[in-house]
C-alpha cells in the first residue's frame, strides 16, 4: 500500500496557488525528503497530508483513505512543526503522558530516554522553552509516537551542529528498529543527503523531480576543462550550471554522458566530477529573469 | 462510525486532556468558594459585637452564589476554548472535527456537572459554620428550607442552565473566532431589534415557551435540551469545514 497518494493535488489561498496538480505517491518504510525553495510549497503540502487544510482540488490519500477529517486516516500520521503550540499550562511530563492516550504505538520508555538524552526535564513547561529546547521536544514526540506515517517540517530549526547530528542518528536508529514512512522537509539537504532514500524536489507549488537519493547522485555531472572543448561539447545537452574561469569552464550537465563522450572528455583532460544533491535541487529550482528554469 | 477504536482512543484522550486543563480552574473556584462561609461566619461573628440585634442566617446562599460562579466560569472558558489559538492546541493530537464537537458535548457536561456536584458538597461547609454560629449566639436565626426533593430540582436546573449558558457561549464563540465582523454586527443588529414592538414580543413568546410555559420539569427539561443539542449542531457546521491554519 502507498503511504501517501497525491492526484492533481492543487491548494489555492486567494490569488496564490500554493500546490499545483501535484502527482505522484509515496512508498510505504521509507525515510523521504521533501525539498524545495523558500515558499515552494512544502509546508502547505504537509499541513495537506495531516487533514489540516482541505485541497481546492484533486485528492490526497494517507494509506489508501482521504485525509481531510478522516479519523482513520489521522490517526496513523503525526505532523511535528516548528511552531506547535500546546496548552500553555502543560509541562512536558504532562504532554508525555497525553501520547499514549492519542497514539497506540506510543512508547513512553523511549520518551523518557530521550528526554534525558536532550536535557530536558519533566516539569519543564513548554510554552517557557527556548526555540531549540522546543523543537528537541517536538522531535520526541514525533519520534515517540511511532506513527506509521511521521510528517517533520524542518525538524531540526534553532538545533545546533551536535544536536542535529545527534538527532540523525536517533532518527536512523529508531528507523531501522521499527520502519515507518518519515517525510522530512528541510533545507539542510547535505546534511540529510545520507540519510534519505527519495527526494521529492517542488517549486512554486509543482513536482520537479521524485527519485531516490542514489539516483539523485548520479543525476549530473560537472566537465571542467578548456572552453575551446567544453563549450561545443555542451550544446546538445540540458546544462544545470555554468562558471567560466579565464579559459576554463567549469560545466554542470545532466548525466547522460555515453562511454564515447567519456573518452573524448578524457582524452581531452576534461574532469569529470558528480554534482552532489544539493546542488542538483538548486540548478534543478533556481530560474532565470523571465521565470524558465536555468539551463546555459 | 462514530465507535470505531481510532474514534473511542481519540475521543477519550481528548476528553481527558480538556478536563486536566479544568482541573486548576476548579481548584481555584472551589477553594474560594469554600473559604467563603468560614469567611461569612467571621464576619457574623465580628458583626455581633458591634450589632446586637438578630440576624437572619440564610444556609443555602452557598448554592446561589456557587451556581452563578460556576456559570460564569464556564460559559468564559467555553467561549475562549473556540478561539484559533486554542483549538491549533487540540488539533496537534489526533483527533477530527467530529471528535472535537462530540468531545466538547461531554467535557461541557462533565463540567457542569463537577460544577454543580462540588457546588453541593460544599452546602455541608456552610450549614455546619451556619450551625456553629447559631450555638455561639443565641439570637441568630438560621434559615434553612432545602429538603431532599427541592434539593434534587435544583441540582437538576442548574445543570441545564449552566449547560444552556455553556453551550451559547461554544456556539457564540465558533462563529465570533471565524466570522468577528459578521457576528458582532448580527449581534448588536438582533438586540437592537428587541426594541421593535414585533420583534420584542416575539423575543418573549421564545423566552417564555422555554423557561415559563408549562410546570412541569420534564419538559422544561425536554426544551432546554433541545436548545442545547442546537447550540451544538450550529458550531459544528461551522467546524466541519474549518481549516487549521498554523
Amino acid at each position: 500500500m502507498k503511504a501517501v497518494e497525491c492526484s492533481a493535488l492543487t491548494k489555492k489561498f486567494a490569488k496564490t496557488t500554493a500546490l499545483d496538480s501535484l502527482t505522484f505517491s509515496l512508498d510505504e518504510n521509507k525515510i523521504i525528503g521533501l525539498i524545495g525553495r523558500n515558499g515552494a510549497g512544502k509546508t502547505t503540502f504537509l499541513k495537506t497530508c495531516a487533514g489540516y487544510i482541505k485541497p481546492t482540488s484533486g485528492e490526497i490519500k494517507v494509506f489508501g483513505e482521504k485525509v481531510f477529517d478522516n479519523m482513520n486516516a489521522i490517526s496513523k500520521l503525526i505532523y511535528i512543526y516548528d511552531d506547535i503550540k500546546y496548552n500553555d499550562s502543560l509541562r512536558l511530563g504532562d504532554i508525555l503522558k497525553l501520547g499514549p492516550l492519542y497514539y497506540k504505538d506510543w512508547n513512553s520508555d523511549f520518551a523518557v530516554k530521550l528526554l534525558k538524552r536532550f536535557g530536558l526535564k519533566d516539569h519543564m513547561k513548554y510554552c517557557k522553552l527556548s526555540r531549540g529546547m522546543k523543537t528537541q521536544f517536538n522531535i520526541i514526540v514525533g519520534l515517540c509516537s511511532r506513527a506509521p506515517l511521521s510528517l517533520l517540517d524542518e525538524p531540526t530549526l534553532g538545533l545546533d551542529a551536535a544536536v542535529r547530528k545527534d538527532f540523525y542518528n536517533i532518527l536512523l536508529n529508531d528507523y531501522m528498529e521499527h520502519p515507518r514512512t518519515i517525510i522530512i522537509s528541510s533545507h539542510l539537504l547535505s546534511e540529510l543527503e545520507n540519510l534519505l532514500e527519495e527526494i521529492v524536489l517542488i517549486d512554486n507549488g509543482k513536482l520537479v523531480l521524485h527519485k531516490s537519493v542514489e539516483e539523485l547522485q548520479e543525476y549530473g555531472v560537472y566537465l571542467n576543462g578548456r572552453s575551446d572543448i567544453i563549450g561545443p561539447f555542451i550544446k546538445d545537452k540540458q546544462v544545470l550550471s555554468l562558471r567560466k574561469l579565464g579559459n576554463s569552464i567549469i560545466a554542470g550537465i545532466k548525466n547522460d554522458l555515453s562511454d564515447a563522450d567519456r573518452s573524448y572528455l578524457s582524452a581531452n583532460n576534461v574532469d569529470i566530477s558528480k554534482i552532489n544533491v544539493e546542488d542538483v535541487c538548486i540548478y534543478l529550482t533556481r530560474k532565470r529573469e523571465d521565470g524558465e528554469p536555468y539551463a546555459f | 462510525m462514530l465507535f470505531n477504536e481510532n474514534y473511542k482512543r481519540s475521543l477519550t484522550a481528548f476528553t481527558t486532556d480538556i478536563l486536566r486543563g479544568f482541573r486548576k480552574v476548579f481548584m481555584v473556584v472551589f477553594a474560594i468558594l469554600a473559604a467563603l462561609p468560614v469567611v461569612n461566619a467571621i464576619a457574623i461573628a465580628s458583626l455581633k459585637k458591634w450589632q446586637p440585634q438578630a440576624i437572619i442566617l440564610s444556609s443555602n446562599g452557598m448554592l446561589g452564589i456557587g451556581f452563578f460562579t460556576m456559570l460564569i466560569t464556564l460559559s468564559i472558558s467555553f467561549f475562549v476554548s473556540t478561539s484559533n489559538s486554542e483549538i491549533l492546541t487540540q488539533f496537534v493530537w489526533p483527533i477530527n472535527r467530529k471528535v472535537y464537537a462530540v468531545g466538547n458535548f461531554l467535557v461541557m457536561s462533565a463540567c457542569a456537572l463537577i460544577s454543580v456536584s462540588g457546588v453541593s458538597a460544599l452546602l455541608p461547609v456552610e450549614v455546619l459554620s451556619a450551625r456553629i454560629l447559631k450555638a455561639a449566639f443565641d439570637d441568630l436565626i438560621l434559615v434553612n428550607n432545602i429538603t431532599f426533593e427541592n434539593f434534587l430540582v435544583g441540582f437538576w436546573i442548574s445543570f441545564c442552565y449552566i449547560m444552556l449558558f455553556s453551550s451559547f457561549s461554544y456556539c457564540l464563540g465558533m462563529y465570533f473566532f471565524r466570522h468577528k465582523i459578521i457576528t458582532t454586527v448580527l449581534l448588536i443588529l438582533l438586540a437592537n431589534l428587541s426594541a421593535v414592538p414585533a420583534i420584542g414580543s416575539f423575543y418573549n413568546a421564545i423566552y417564555a415557551f422555554i423557561f415559563e410555559e408549562g410546570t412541569s420539569i420534564m419538559l422544561f427539561s425536554v426544551k432546554v435540551w433541545f436548545a442545547i443539542l442546537l447550540l451544538h449542531i450550529l458550531p459544528y457546521i461551522q467546524l466541519r469545514r474549518m481549516e487549521v491554519r498554523l
